[in-house]
């Protein structure tokens, strides 16, 4: 892979996060059953965790949020997704970032919980890279931000899983197999019952996801390490159909390639 | 490599961090703050295996009383599909957050007194989550009602196993 500017990659990002926030407002369209006003989260209940608030700001809430208001956000949301592809302002990336926050705020935190995270954060770093587009430090930084974000995302997942006796003995991963809402993939239903087969598989996984910083170190080993990441997201949206996590994950690789740029600068 | 000393030192204090005995995860103080945690990552995935909530309900009915406990939201269903759109998994996901909010809700509680619980949002949310599981699958017939169940089960093991965390009041179907 060539040498990538920071342009191109803060444009790589921009599409993919785009496709992300497509692929996401298209499935609560789908769901629409579920938040309307016969449905489990019926915003006439779930509007009574903002009763703290002044009023106008739960008039606003209200507006935004019951049904109606709701499904009007999505469709928008999904509209200036799509423009993306065409056309690029701060604007529409404020928007984005608003209606994602809104999504959280109706879902009672989050809705798919990590994939929203790196949702965000990708957002907001196009957001504010965007608003000052004339000073190249600020996309620097925002680059930068999302780099050491995904490193994290890896590092403290690989770090806190070190520290539990039921990952270093393998028995997590059979557990969180066998407790899959779709249950345990048959492909890997007989490895799942092979407890040294376990072991060893879950120390790789904790062992790249420790080693996932070193992404920064160089373009080659970056580009290693982006495609085991993928593998392994791959792996997630099999077992686990945690399909959002590839997608907000894949926004921020262009990020993380350009910043493993400058040790070789 | 000198440009890269601040981010190894940065990585070295996350992993110290990570290892001081001390720091534990924090609940962030009440429910306002829950409503924005997407704006605070905090990347533990997959950390615990922990109990899994399982959601069953029965059916009561005047003429032949308690009937038996059934699985509320059965098993998701794979397709190639789902790794673009996977919209009926990702709101099973949403619904098991729900239960597990409800749980969080429930242990917050002083002495879990259920009659709070019931006044909580999130009860509210699981009533009419077990209903329109109970209409798909067939089973509302009109004039009865129903309560439900959340076990804390163990992972790989039975899943009506397990301890007995909630058992709901009756409700009409």
């Amino acid at each position: 892979m060539g040498e990538v500017q920071a342009v191109t990659a803060f444009g790589w990002m921009e599409k993919l996060i785009a496709w992300a926030i497509v692929l996401q407002t298209i499935e609560l369209l789908q769901i629409r059953a579920s938040f309307a006003p016969d449905g489990i989260w019926r915003w006439k209940v779930v509007r009574r965790e903002f009763d703290g608030l002044p009023k106008p700001l739960r008039a606003g809430l209200d507006w935004l949020l019951d049904y109606r208001g709701f499904v009007a956000l999505l469709v928008a949301r999904l509209f200036f997704a799509l423009a993306v592809f065409f056309i690029t302002h701060p604007l529409q990336w404020g928007f984005l970032l608003f209606s994602t926050i809104l999504i959280s705020v109706r879902w009672r935190g989050t809705f798919n919980g990590g994939s929203d995270y790196m949702t965000l954060i990708v957002l907001m770093a196009i957001t504010v890279g965007r608003i000052w587009p004339d000073h190249p430090r600020v996309m620097l930084g925002c680059l930068w931000y999302v780099a050491l974000q995904i490193c994290l995302s890896f590092f403290v997942a690989g770090t806190v899983k070190l520290k539990k006796s039921e990952w270093r003995e393998g028995k997590a991963l059979e557990g969180f197999l066998t407790s899959s809402y779709y249950g345990v993939p048959q492909p890997l239903g007989r490895l799942s019952r092979q407890p040294r087969l376990m072991t060893l598989t879950a120390w790789g996984i904790m062992a790249f996801e420790c080693a996932f910083p070193l992404a920064l170190v160089d373009p080659r080993i970056c580009a290693g390490m982006i495609a085991l990441a993928a593998a392994f997201q791959l792996g997630n949206v099999y077992a686990f159909g945690l399909n959002r996590f590839f997608w907000a994950w894949s926004a921020a690789y262009p990020a993380l390639y350009w910043c493993s740029q400058l040790s070789r600068n | 490599m000198s440009s890269l000393l601040p981010l190894i030192a940065c990585f070295a204090l996350a992993l110290a961090l990570l290892a001081w005995p001390g720091l534990r995860e924090r609940a962030l103080p009440g429910r306002s703050w829950m409503l924005l945690r997407a704006l605070f990552p905090s990347w533990r995935f997959f950390e615990e295996l922990g109990h899994v909530p399982k959601v069953s309900f029965r059916i009561l009915s005047a003429d032949s009383g308690a009937g038996p406990w059934q699985d509320a939201m059965g098993q998701a269903t794979r397709s190639w599909s789902m790794l673009a759109l996977n919209s009926q998994g990702n709101l099973r996901m949403a619904e098991n957050s729900l239960i597990e909010q409800l749980m969080t809700d429930l242990a917050d509680l002083p002495d879990e007194n259920t009659d709070d619980l019931e006044r909580s949002v999130s009860y509210e949310l699981a009533i009419q989550l077990v209903r329109s599981h109970i209409r798909a699958l067939g089973a509302a017939v009109p004039g009865t009602r129903f309560q439900f169940r959340v076990i804390a089960s163990v992972p790989g093991r039975n899943e009506n196993v397990g301890e007995e965390a909630l058992i709901s009041s009756e409700h009409a179907v």
